[in-house]
């Protein structure tokens, strides 16, 4: 599955840039996120649970970063796997400055297998628009400062 | 002397479907809705992965949950059961067999991996989801014409390619000079893609082994308990006397039900070990996943032809995609297909290879038609690429083809022997019905006003009722026969029994109304039983429009026999000779006398037998089986006219016409909505129907949001006429009629929508035409 996307988000270009790259912000964000734990700088094991209709499930995991180029290039690899099935993909954001904020470009492209790829292809793609709004609403929203938080 | 009223004859006549109230009523029982004391339910853990290797499968979690009774993988299998039944072997390295659970490696998405075993189906359910499954991913083999190519990866690391078996072409030689006198030559290259059947009922499967008297009932919605019993005899060797199997009520098979599969075999064992019955009834989407797909091929074919129209030869290729493993008849379904080319056209030449190819997909066998729709679909898109290539008439470049009604039984290019045909007055009717002249006309008128307006035209035969049984492999333990009985009641009503089970054909109805005119007696007064195989004596099943051709000729057989053993008692009741008796609907007559006995009296004495009548046993019952001695080839024409929304790539039907000749017709009624629910379901191959995996197999269509079945409003109301020409080949005439809508419409629709897109520079398009293939189509064309 093949998701293209941009969002504006109303934030400075060099903020975006950090809190993609912060993984309390992560962790924070996206919803259904229940663990995300540094292996290293660019390693981390993650839990996500995903509710969707009919069926509810969680996925265990990596997230990888394979690529951080100032000021505005990411490239994310995630790999998860559960009773539902399994995510296999990678991300690519690239980020503009614009008048309102910074412009996040998103490709994303990811392989999905089992149970859950056989919900509905409108369905799956309704329902991951839909996390990915939910995640750059609470991005913007989010503060360092604040205690841990869950948009779960 | 008093005039014998006269008895109505109800063959021939439009009588309701007995069937119909209770379906409608929602008072028949489906195997799912058959519950027993201490019933269990089955749930299966399913590949996520095209291929790859099980490392581990842990049942820790799923056995602990609480109402779970059990959990199998295949290592509690082996050795103790065997693998899942198939009749169509394909020859030693190539051949592959299907372990009841996944052993070791997984080679489609879906595959049956472990079993949960649970006190009702939703724990067991959520406790497939708790068992854990480590499978190390392999490279998977999706598409048909990747598989040709074994570089490219392959379904089974010990075989030598993909192919599961091979035809080679014959005549070669002969054809490529028939090619070299030719005037011109067409090519195609065409895909006939992967459809599922999406029966209405999925499949339910009910197993309860009895420890008392050490017996297994089987539940299942199958068209053919029969096999079933043989097979599950063999698979999991128990003798076949101690195996009843059952099919309850059952809502469509189109073929997806005729194989014996791997769930169905594997709950009797399990019910064997509980000492419990179980059932699983399948979702919706595991039905689209894994329960057998239909077509798939890919046809690469060149057609030589004069410049007068007249088809010379055809040539080429048959890819057929039969999925990950041999199924009960999947490889066999292909070979239908060369077999059938030739259509209803009297070519000198035909040089066809077959070759079926292993992917990792779920694999494919029958589907209403099996072969035959794959055959007329390339032979009339062949046609239609002649007429333009000579700018005639389509319809008069298939009329110049046909095989004339003088040269039946005729021997076509390919070896199959046509019983019986006429095809032009079957054309005609249909050009007449549908004002052929009058829709070129308006057709002309509406292009003029740049409206994408098209006509298509299909004629075709197919091939119904198989057999002799010369062929059959010993695996099979039954031949294309089938059985028929007649058990007449003191009273002379009558209770009928036949191995061709139904699903949705009718034969209750059918069958009663051949029993009633045979004695004279009431409908109503026939029972008819089915579907049992402690009922029914042995039987085969009902598919390949065999129902009627075979197992309604087996049930003739059996009511002559009755009929005669009944005139005998009369004549010696009456004090007479029986040459001197004759029958006259539902009376025995002394010639030139006044003596007579209904035959409801002949059934009270032959069963009361206070008169015995020496040389007879008493009771008044009989067992036929018909065994074919050919096949019989109906046909019919269909026209169709559409209108394509140039902007969005609609196709809308504006008319469907079918003339159809299945020879003799018991139920007009009968045959009316089998030949309608065969066209429409064409037509949702032809416009709507795919089954579609992405490039690592995963099933991208797997549930009726994904999956786009044809719909009531797509269509208009489809006009239907025959004519009749019999065959020779049964007592009752009848070709066949379950597979003929199919066969004819998918073709046909194809064909208008072409005919519609070709002022815009279109020349070829595959199907399904959805909107968006034929944009596209119009698109590519423009630039």
């Amino acid at each position: 599955m093949r998701l293209e996307g941009r969002q504006i988000v109303a934030l400075p270009i060099a903020t975006v840039w950090e809190r993609l790259n912060d993984p309390r912000a992560l962790r924070a964000c996206t919803p259904g996120l229940e663990k995300l734990e540094a292996r290293d700088a660019d390693h981390y094991e993650a839990v996500l649970e995903v509710k969707l209709p009919a069926i509810t499930g969680r996925f265990e995991g990596t997230l990888e970063y394979l690529e951080r180029t100032p000021p505005g290039r990411l490239r994310l690899r995630l790999q998860g796997k559960g009773a539902i099935g399994f995510v296999d993909g990678e991300v690519t954001m690239e980020l503009t400055g614009v008048a309102e904020g910074t412009n996040v470009a998103y490709l994303a492209d990811v392989q999905i297998g089992g149970q859950i790829s056989r919900l509905g292809q409108r369905m799956l793609s309704g329902v991951t628009r839909e996390m990915a709004g939910q995640f750059f609403d609470a991005f913007e929203r989010w503060r360092p400062e604040a205690p841990e938080q869950s948009v779960a | 002397r008093a005039l014998v009223p006269v008895r109505p004859i109800s063959v021939g006549e439009r009588i309701k479907r007995r069937e119909d109230p209770r379906l409608i009523r929602g008072l028949a029982t489906y195997t799912d809705d058959i519950k027993l004391h201490g019933m269990l339910h089955a749930a299966f853990v399913r590949s996520d992965y095209a291929t790859g290797k099980i490392e581990r499968i842990d049942l820790a979690e799923a056995r602990a949950r609480k109402g779970v009774i059990a959990a199998y993988t295949f290592d509690d299998l082996r050795g103790k059961v065997g693998r899942a039944p198939c009749i169509a072997r394909p020859e030693p390295g190539r051949d592959a067999e299907h372990p009841l659970l996944a052993d070791g490696f997984v080679r489609y998405v879906g595959q049956p991996v472990a079993v949960v075993i649970a006190e009702d189906r939703y724990i067991a359910r959520d406790a497939a989801l708790d068992v854990a499954v480590d499978i190390t991913p392999g490279r998977p083999v999706i598409d048909l014409r990747g598989a040709l190519d074994p570089t490219k990866g392959k379904v089974y690391a010990d075989h030598a390619d993909n192919v599961a078996l091979a035809v080679p072409a014959a005549n070669a030689a002969e054809v490529e000079k028939l090619f070299k006198e030719a005037d011109g030559v067409v090519k195609l290259e065409l895909v006939n893609q992967k459809v599922a059947a999406v029966s209405m009922e999925p499949r339910a499967v009910l197993a309860h082994w009895d420890e008392g008297p050490q017996k297994l009932t089987v539940w299942s919605s199958t068209q053919v308990p029969h096999l079933l019993k043989q097979q599950l005899a063999q698979c999991l060797g128990i003798s076949e006397v101690r195996i009843r199997a059952v099919a309850p009520e059952v809502g469509g098979g189109f073929g997806c039900k005729i194989g014996v599969y791997p769930e169905e075999c594997l709950l009797p064992w399990i019910s064997r070990q509980l000492r419990r019955p179980v059932k699983w009834a399948e979702t919706r989407t595991e039905n689209l996943l894994n329960t057998t797909h239909g077509r798939a091929h890919v046809h690469e074919i060149e057609a030589a032809y004069r410049k007068d129209g007249e088809i010379v030869a055809l040539r080429g290729r048959v890819l057929s995609d039969v999925g990950a493993y041999p199924s009960f008849f999947g490889a066999a379904i292909a070979t239908f297909t060369p077999l059938m080319m030739p259509g209803c056209y009297k070519l000198k030449g035909l040089s066809v290879e077959v070759v079926c190819l292993y992917t990792n997909t779920m694999a494919t066998d029958a589907y209403r038609g099996a072969g035959r729709p794959e055959a007329a679909y390339t032979v009339e898109r062949v046609m239609d690429a002649i007429a333009v290539a000579t700018g005639l008439d389509p319809v008069d470049v298939r009329r110049r083809n046909f095989i004339p009604k003088s040269a039946f039984p005729f021997t076509t290019a390919s070896g199959a022997v046509y019983d019986s045909g006429d095809y032009g007055p079957t054309l005609d009717k249909a050009l007449a019905r549908f004002d052929y002249a009058g829709a070129k006309a308006r057709r002309e008128q509406a292009r003029a006003q740049g409206k994408l307006v098209g006509i298509g035209v299909a004629t075709f035969t197919e091939i119904c009722g198989l057999g002799p049984s010369t062929g059959a492999s010993p695996i099979q333990r039954t031949g294309s026969w089938e059985s028929g009985a007649v058990r007449v009641e003191p009273t002379g009503n009558v209770i009928v029994t036949t191995g061709a089970s139904p699903h949705g054909q009718g034969q209750e109805t059918a069958f009663a109304q051949m029993a009633a005119d045979a004695f004279g007696i009431d409908v109503g007064d026939v029972e008819v039983l089915h579907g049992d195989t402690d009922v029914v004596t042995h039987g085969v099943g009902t598919f390949g429009s065999r129902g009627l051709v075979v197992g309604g000729t087996a049930l003739h057989m059996a009511l002559e026999k009755v009929k005669a053993k009944a005139a005998r008692i009369a004549a010696h009741l009456l004090d007479a000779k029986p040459e001197q008796v004759t029958f006259d609907g539902d009376t025995f007559r002394v010639a030139g006398g006044e003596r007579n006995m209904t035959f409801r009296k002949v059934a009270e004495a032959a069963h009361l037998w206070n008169v015995p009548v020496p040389g007879e046993e008493p009771g008044l019952e009989a067992v036929a089986r018909f065994e074919p001695t050919g096949t019989t080839f109906p046909f019919g024409s269909h026209l169709c006219e559409v209108e394509v929304d140039g902007d969005s790539g609609e196709v809308h039907i504006l008319r469907y016409v079918a003339v159809d000749d299945a020879g003799k017709i018991v139920n007009p009624l009968l045959a009316e909505g089998q030949r309608l629910g065969g066209i429409i379901q064409g037509l949702g191959q032809a416009l709507c129907e795919e089954i579609r995996y992405d490039e690592n197999g995963q099933l991208l269509t797997a549930t009726l949001m994904d999956y786009a079945m044809p719909k009531a409003h797509m269509f208009p109301r489809i006009e239907l006429d025959s004519t009749c020409t019999p065959t020779h080949l049964n007592p009752l005439g009848a070709k066949g009629i379950g597979e003929l809508g199919t066969i004819g419409s998918t073709p046909c629709l194809v064909s208008a929508v072409l005919d519609a897109l070709r002022p815009r520079g279109v020349t070829h398009i595959d199907m399904p035409l959805t909107p968006l293939r034929v944009w596209n189509a119009l698109q590519g064309a423009a630039k």
